[in-house]
């Protein structure tokens, strides 16, 4: 079953920015990584997904319904960031138990657990837990209510590293025992290429690659060697981006669709897997060149 | 697949009072202080006349709760106002709600909010009375109102609740248009006092006489609901294309 469907939506803000054409379908039982940098409209996306905001173009469905006021969207699905918000006249311990009156397949027994586990407070409202015990808690509950969808936006920060790694365990044990569908985004892809199946990258408010992550780590090649060899060989390839020039040695990163045929013609030339992360940023570069022409031209060069 | 949840509307909702009651605990407790302090006020007394002459001296202190009334009004108005704010209206959506569920459980809980401060304020007079009775070394002619029959404390009730649920639709309104637009907070008063340049008791003779003046209850309930429902309606109308969490 599909359980979200974008059709070049579109969601912009009276700034501009926010989601330009997002096109693709989320099935169920599934976990996908949502990466892009900084601005990209991952956060617009999920919220627009969760029916915080309304579409400004495009169509949306999750679940078969426009979120934006949507009961039945907003009683199965969860989404869960930073600033997710809880009256401070409510402690940890009531917010858990407000969430079982609402959420009808909350593990109250699981909530606890894991928040014993994370020497999580009980006693005090959350304006008072730490960034990292905050989110922390916010996983805890978007865990526990065990909702159809579930929107993890950024869930590990402020998190130290090894209740990053904890939380990470305690989802892909939750999913594979009672699976359901899971959008989490990151920042950093290397955390969560173990746990994610798909990946849906997302660049400059359009979705530019929606692939299983097994598929993302064969993507590309890094080809490297002798300039004019590499410049000869690449000008019949997809080219995703130029790396900076290591004396005379140059390294494209090129699409892996080539045939043996090909690959056996380029001689001398070395060829490197790309990771995902890796691309991830090439596919998202913004400019030819990279930091270091911020310096070039300048009183500094 | 997990199955979805089919939830209804009206449990929802219920759901939703349950969590708002808990949530509201610091306004809860913001109009018992309030309250307290204006019972301290009321125990002083307030208006009174005296006379003398040769043989006798009289001095006669009223005692009301009409200062726990005022107080209450201002109160109920400020709360309205701030659960339209931001961070209770996000709140909401950290549960299960749409933007309708949000605005009637917001609704129901403002009636039953004035429902239970009308009876506090009513009550009041006894505590006022109680006070009076053992601090101050008086003769005490207590009034109508003040330690009525049913009928007379019924009718202060009913006239209160009107009262006080016209302030909060006032208030509730306010904090949406003041949700729309920030500018909402000096247009409204310019619409309010603007026409005052020219009738200086504009505002005070149409609440006079359209509300105050009404001698029948029933009538004057009919006009403070119907206008309170009016302008909680259109607050409604306005919030439920409202974004949530937009930045």
């Amino acid at each position: 079953m599909t359980v979200i469907e974008c059709s070049h939506l579109e969601k912009r803000y009276r700034g501009g920015a926010g989601v330009k054409d997002a096109d693709f379908t989320i099935q169920e039982n599934t976990i996908t990584g949502i990466v892009g940098r900084n601005g990209s409209g991952k956060t617009t996306l999920m919220k627009t997904i969760a029916g915080y905001l309304k579409q400004t173009g495009g169509e949306i469905s999750v679940f078969g319904e426009n979120p934006f006021n949507s009961l039945k969207v907003s009683a199965n699905s969860m989404y869960l960031d930073e600033y997710t918000m809880f009256s401070n006249a409510l402690t940890t311990k009531d917010i858990l138990h407000h969430h079982s009156r609402f959420y009808p397949n909350w593990d109250a027994q699981l909530a606890q657990r894991l928040a014993d586990y994370f020497s999580i407070p009980m006693k005090v409202g959350t304006d008072y837990l730490s960034k990292g015990q905050k989110n922390t808690f916010y996983g805890i509950l978007g865990l526990a209510a065990r909702c159809p969808l579930t929107i993890f936006d950024e869930p590990t920060t402020g998190m130290d590293a090894s209740v990053r790694k904890d939380f990470y365990r305690a989802l892909l044990k939750d999913y594979l025992a009672h699976p359901r569908t899971i959008l989490i985004s990151s920042h950093h892809l290397d955390e969560i290429d173990e746990l994610i199946e798909d990946l849906l990258l997302i660049d400059g408010g359009r979705t530019v690659l929606h692939l299983p992550i097994e598929e993302v780590k064969e993507y590309a090649m890094a080809v490297s060697g002798p300039a004019i060899e590499v410049k000869n060989w690449s000008a019949q390839q997809d080219v995703i981006a130029h790396l900076e020039d290591q004396g005379s040695i140059s390294t494209v990163i090129v699409k892996n669709h080539f045939t043996a045929a090909e690959k056996a013609a380029a001689g001398g030339l070395r060829f490197a897997p790309v990771s995902a992360s890796d691309l991830c940023v090439y596919l998202t570069r913004r400019n030819i060149g990279g930091i270091d022409d911020v310096f070039s031209n300048s009183q500094h060069g | 697949m997990m199955s979805l949840a089919t939830v209804s509307t009206g449990d929802i909702i219920r759901q939703q009072i349950i969590y708002k009651c808990y949530a509201m605990a610091d306004l809860w407790r913001s109009l018992v202080v309030i309250q307290l302090i204006a019972i301290f006020f009321s125990a002083i007394g307030s208006g009174g006349m005296s006379t003398y002459d040769d043989m006798f001296s009289l001095s006669i202190t009223s005692f009301s709760n009409d200062a726990v009334f005022m107080f209450t009004v201002f109160w109920i108005l400020v709360t309205s106002a701030l659960i339209t704010s931001k961070g209770y209206r996000y709140e909401d959506f950290s549960y299960v709600t749409t933007r309708l569920i949000s605005q009637v459980s917001n609704g129901i809980l403002l009636l039953i909010t004035a429902l239970v401060a009308s009876l506090f304020t009513v009550m009041s007079n006894y505590v006022i009375y109680m006070v009076v009775y053992l601090f101050r070394d008086i003769e005490f002619y207590p009034g109508l109102a003040s330690v009525g029959a049913p009928g007379e404390l019924l009718l202060t009730f009913s006239a209160m609740t009107g009262y006080l649920l016209l302030a909060s639709a006032a208030g509730y309104f306010f904090g949406v248009l003041i949700q729309i637009s920030k500018y909402f907070i000096a247009i409204v008063p310019i619409m309010m006092f603007g026409p005052t340049m020219v009738r200086p008791l504009f505002i005070y003779e149409f609440g006079y006489d359209f509300y105050a003046q009404e001698s029948s209850v029933f009538l004057f309930l009919v006009k403070t609901i119907g206008t309170a429902l009016a302008l909680y309606v259109c607050g409604v109308a306005l919030m439920n294309r409202k974004e949530v969490r937009e930045i």
